[in-house]
């Protein structure tokens, strides 16, 4: 079970798209698992052919649960071991050996997801007999014991329709904690720094009118398009934006990931990424943002979408603030926070006028960057933004 | 079209982009972006639905004519074809920016 982001702990297979001995290429969807983002579609990103389906749906386990084997192209010929296409967690003591794991649990062998559960259960794995290798105690062994016991999934809100009519069925509640789990973590380890400027976007807007005076409407831009294409296009230059803290160390992406906070009808928030902005065209930007914004809607978000964003944008001064500050999703270092698009009297050259005006904000990471280089960063994306043009 | 039937085309746009709106609880003259919970491309994609259903494509300078949903249900009153019946594949159709402006200002 791939982990979608800080926030998840596990997750739901409501189905297979695979059989054993399917052949698939890397980004190829391999299932649907149903998570606290939504229903989503769970690529693989090797090339390889599927050896084992470890999992039956319906069921939920903990992010690091080996879901399926697979050989791997490369190393077919070699004939090596299967190996697992999701990584565990290194937080779950997912590395223990097996030695080390019978000492904890008191000499039973038993998988990583039936210790968590049997954790948070509070069930004796002592007195089960498995029916894993060696006798280790698996998840299936649990309720195969406690068939009344309620599913992992009703105990956790997170309440799948295996009939699979209604996809995005969520839990509030759930996502919510979710979402308390990441940005505690975010603020109890990111020590933020907050700069804003606003920045005259009426060239911007006198561009989008004219461009979409001669669309229709399915083909028409939003100015959070421009204000992507922007930022994709001034990020190389500030590349201590763009990136992942991890481990103490901050490895700058040579690609312009960027998530975009979505408001989820119901509640809650998804942040999928739109990959590297800075190959899209303007238009093209445009039309990712309506497919991801849909698909964030209806469900089949895609794993990838919500794992490797390098930045964040929230937008949603659209509903009616003036400055927005973002917390940080980690491990990435900076989220740029766009408010509410004002009519504003300005100065320009000593002359009263007036502009539209956005006040844009950034929070960044002090252990990356300094106020200095995020002033930059706005300041380009200043200037960018009066060239519409050339975006 | 009579206005029924144009307040069911629009309400049908905006359930399609905001499905857990109840249509008995829409205030017909107060703002549908705030009731509805409807952002920029929310709007667009009501825009998207509307120019389907209705045959109208709502050009961007009209969009402050159709703030609340009794406006919306006028300025598509004033606005669709009214004697030649309108064929749902017609995506060619739009409508005379001039007689837009002229009949709501």
């Amino acid at each position: 079970m791939p982990s979608l982001g800080a926030d998840m702990e596990e997750g739901t297979l409501t189905e297979w798209q695979v059989q054993v001995g399917d052949e698939l290429k890397a980004g190829d969807t391999i299932a649907v698992i149903e998570t606290n983002k939504g229903a989503i579609d769970m690529e693989v990103f090797d090339s390889g052919v599927i050896t084992e389906l470890c999992l039956e749906p319906v069921v939920t386990v903990p992010v690091g649960t080996v879901m399926a084997t697979m050989t791997l192209s490369a190393e077919a010929e070699a004939g090596p071991e299967p190996k697992p296409e999701s990584e565990p967690e290194p937080e779950q003591d997912m590395n223990l050996d097996h030695k080390a794991e019978r000492e904890i649990i008191g000499r039973v062998p038993s998988s990583p997801a039936a210790r968590l559960m049997a954790q948070r259960e509070h069930i004796n794995l002592s007195s089960m007999k498995g029916s894993g290798p060696h006798g280790a105690v698996l998840l299936r062994d649990l309720y195969l014991a406690e068939p009344h016991r309620k599913s992992h999934s009703e105990v956790l809100g997170l309440t799948p329709d295996p009939t699979g009519s209604r996809e995005n069925t969520v839990d509030v509640g759930k996502i919510r904690s979710a979402i308390a789990r990441v940005m505690e973590k975010s603020k109890r380890e990111i020590p933020h720094y907050y700069l804003t400027k606003d920045i005259n976007i009426s060239i911007a807007q006198e561009f989008l009118c004219t461009v979409n005076a001669e669309r229709e409407p399915e083909h028409r831009l939003l100015l959070l398009a421009v204000l992507l294409r922007a930022i994709a296009k001034v990020l190389p230059e500030h590349p201590q934006m763009n990136g992942y803290y991890q481990h103490g160390i901050f490895e700058a992406s040579h690609h312009a990931h960027i998530g975009n906070a979505i408001t989820l009808r119901g509640g809650g928030v998804v942040v999928p990424a739109i990959h590297s902005v800075e190959q899209l065209s303007l238009d093209q930007t445009m039309e990712a943002l309506r497919d991801v914004i849909g698909r964030s809607r209806s469900g089949h978000l895609r794993s990838s979408e919500l794992t490797d964003a390098t930045v964040t944008v929230s937008s949603i001064g659209d509903r009616g603030v003036d400055t927005v500050f973002g917390v940080i999703y980690p491990p990435q270092v900076a989220i740029i926070g766009v408010g509410k698009p004002q009519q504003k009297i300005i100065l320009v050259d000593d002359e009263i006028t007036t502009g539209l005006m956005i006040t844009v904000t950034l929070s960044a990471d002090h252990r990356v960057s300094d106020g200095f280089s995020g002033a930059n960063f706005l300041n380009a994306l200043d200037t960018q933004l009066q060239h519409p043009e050339k975006l | 079209m009579n206005i029924t039937a144009i307040r069911k085309m629009i309400v049908a746009a905006i359930l399609e982009v905001a499905p857990e709106i109840n249509e008995s609880e829409i205030d017909a003259d107060a703002e549908l972006r705030e009731q509805c919970d409807i952002d920029s491309m929310d709007f667009l994609n009501v825009i998207t639905v509307l120019k389907k259903s209705s045959g109208v494509s709502i050009p961007e300078r009209d969009y402050g004519n159709l703030e609340t949903l009794n406006q919306a249900i006028d300025y598509l009153k004033n606005n669709m074809p009214s004697d030649t019946p309108y064929s749902r594949c017609d995506h060619n159709y739009t409508v005379d920016n001039g007689v837009a402006k002229s009949s709501l200002n």
